[in-house]
């Protein structure tokens, strides 16, 4: 179990700082889910120990030197 | 019929994969219509493809259990000069140049495609109510859905309209809906099946397998489906096993591990009666039963969300001018997608190294864990939440709640038919294992459908 912070956020200043162009109803809709994903995921934020590298995929082989 | 029982007659002469092909497509052409499982029927060139592994089988060149089978693949993998939609407007009028990387190895094992499989929209979804191709039909309850996204495979695998159909499973798209059709549902490791030419939803949680019958029928569509792919950057060079099990499997020692925490938390009583018969099942044959304590899988499922929301946004940001054309539902989620930040993306996936190590943890302890595929069976198209306990639920997060964290960690799980509710609907046991231990996993499995045999319950069409 983790400690849950959450700060509450402005997703309508947030659209328009983005150029999210959803609709006030959509808006509306949005609202509720994301504030419930922000309390969710704020407190998991930090918990990858500092030198943690993210878990993407990009790989290079000696074929790509172009050679 | 399971392939292996139609491979077994194709050597044996009693049938041809022409009758083969052609029995499949007189049931498309029969219960299609209400089940609504395919977009396209490739009638014409599956018979021509029957023909050619007839002709390859009498004249003594056989290509191993799938040769003459006839499969259907899920219409986001790509097939060569045939339409490929995932569902959506957007690729309405898609016809791509190339095969996937499965598409190829199943075509280069005999397999004889009968269509392209109906899914939820850009297989982003879990009921495959489809508003562009009509929804998806439940099988065992045509007023039902079949689950999602890959709901139209495991449909036409449920009423017989084909041997096996390709799954792709982002957060419980191949299991889920296994579990709510009565079929096999084999999500391997990330990396051990390739995605090259699969139109993506997401890159790093998007994983490729088989809907099956049966599970050894898995067993054989993964070995021709594995395998290292150089075009394929997530592909993994780890050896290809020998998955198939075989005929006796003795659960003799094998530790099967059961959560205390989570996974029995909120269910429907049929889901935890079935699950925890089946694990009782495996004690009587002799595996070690260890309950155990699994992470925060709610934290899991959290970083997987974040996850599939940027990376979901990101692949379709070109089509962002397109709303009009996308479904609400798979529109909302792509919406959520674009207000989450990059530094939200990047530690979900530092996180997700973090459960894996803990995870890792518990498969050295246990060989297998042992969870409700989803806290309930199938529900009503349409409905939006479900009542489970007395609470009232969001039907997406419900039915993906046991499901997502393993797509996170990327380890192989697979659904297997463990019984009915009170509305005789169907579900599933998942079986999760550790990294590549998808041999184990299937001999696991095995050994409880041989005792239980549920796939050879047929849905009332």
């Amino acid at each position: 179990m983790y400690l849950k912070i959450a700060l509450m956020h402005n997703w309508e200043l947030i659209a328009r700082a983005r150029g999210i162009d959803v609709s006030a109803e959509e808006m509306d809709r949005l609202t509720g889910v994301l504030d419930a994903l922000e309390a969710a995921w704020a407190p998991l934020r930090e918990i990858a120990p500092h030198q943690t590298e993210p878990a993407i995929v990009y790989r290079l082989s000696r074929q790509e030197r172009g050679a | 019929m399971t392939i292996l029982e139609a491979a077994a007659q194709l050597r044996g002469k009693q049938t041809t994969a022409r009758r083969l092909t052609e029995a499949c497509l007189t049931r498309i052409a029969e219960y299609d219509p209400r089940v609504n499982s395919f977009i396209t029927v490739t009638g014409e060139q599956a018979l021509a493809q029957a023909d050619a592994a007839d002709r390859e089988l009498a004249a003594g060149q056989d290509r191993g259990p799938l040769h003459g089978i006839p499969i259907a693949l899920k219409d986001v993998y790509m097939t060569a000069g045939i339409r490929t939609t995932a569902g959506s407007l957007l690729f309405g009028d898609y016809v791509p140049e190339t095969d996937s990387a499965v598409g190829e190895k199943l075509a280069a094992a005999g397999a004889v495609m009968v269509g392209k499989t109906n899914l939820h929209e850009l297989a982003y979804g879990v009921t495959s109510s489809n508003p562009h191709f009509g929804p998806v039909r439940n099988p065992w309850d045509l007023s039902c859905v079949p689950g999602g996204s890959s709901g139209g495979s495991a449909a036409a695998v449920a009423a017989r309209m084909c041997f096996m159909a390709t799954g792709s499973d982002t957060g419980a798209s191949i299991r889920v809906p296994a579990a709510f059709c009565n079929v096999v549902g084999l999500k391997p490791t990330y990396g051990r099946v390739s995605r090259r030419g699969i139109l993506p939803l997401d890159f790093s949680l998007d994983h490729m397998g088989p809907i099956t019958l049966t599970v050894r029928d898995a067993a054989a569509c993964l070995q021709a489906m594995a395998g290292e792919d150089p075009l394929d950057d997530s592909s993994s060079p780890e050896p290809v096993d020998d998955y198939m099990p075989p005929a006796r499997v003795s659960l003799e020692g094998v530790r099967v591990g059961v959560p205390e925490n989570f996974y029995f938390d909120g269910i429907d009583p049929a889901a935890q009666t079935t699950t925890r018969q089946m694990v009782q099942l495996a004690a009587g044959m002799g595996a070690q039963v260890e309950v155990i304590r699994v992470p925060d899988m709610m934290a899991l499922n959290t970083a997987a969300r974040v996850i599939l929301l940027s990376e979901a946004s990101a692949v379709m940001e070109r089509f962002r001018h397109r709303r009009a054309e996308i479904g609400d539902d798979v529109q909302a989620m792509f919406d959520q997608g674009r207000f989450l930040a990059a530094t939200d993306y990047i530690n979900a996936q530092r996180a997700r190294r973090v459960f894996r190590d803990e995870f890792l943890a518990i498969f050295r302890r246990v060989d297998v864990l042992f969870t409700p595929m989803s806290p309930t069976a199938a529900q009503p198209i349409g409905q939006k939440t479900v009542r489970i306990g007395g609470v009232d639920e969001d039907f997406r997060l419900a039915a993906t709640r046991f499901a997502r964290a393993i797509n996170l960690l990327g380890f192989p799980a697979l659904s297997l038919p463990c019984g009915f509710d009170a509305r005789r609907m169907p579900l599933g046991l998942q079986i999760i294992a550790g990294p590549f231990a998808e041999k184990r996993l299937l001999a696991v499995a095995a050994a409880l459908e041989d005792e239980t045999a549920f796939y050879q319950q047929e849905p009332p069409l």
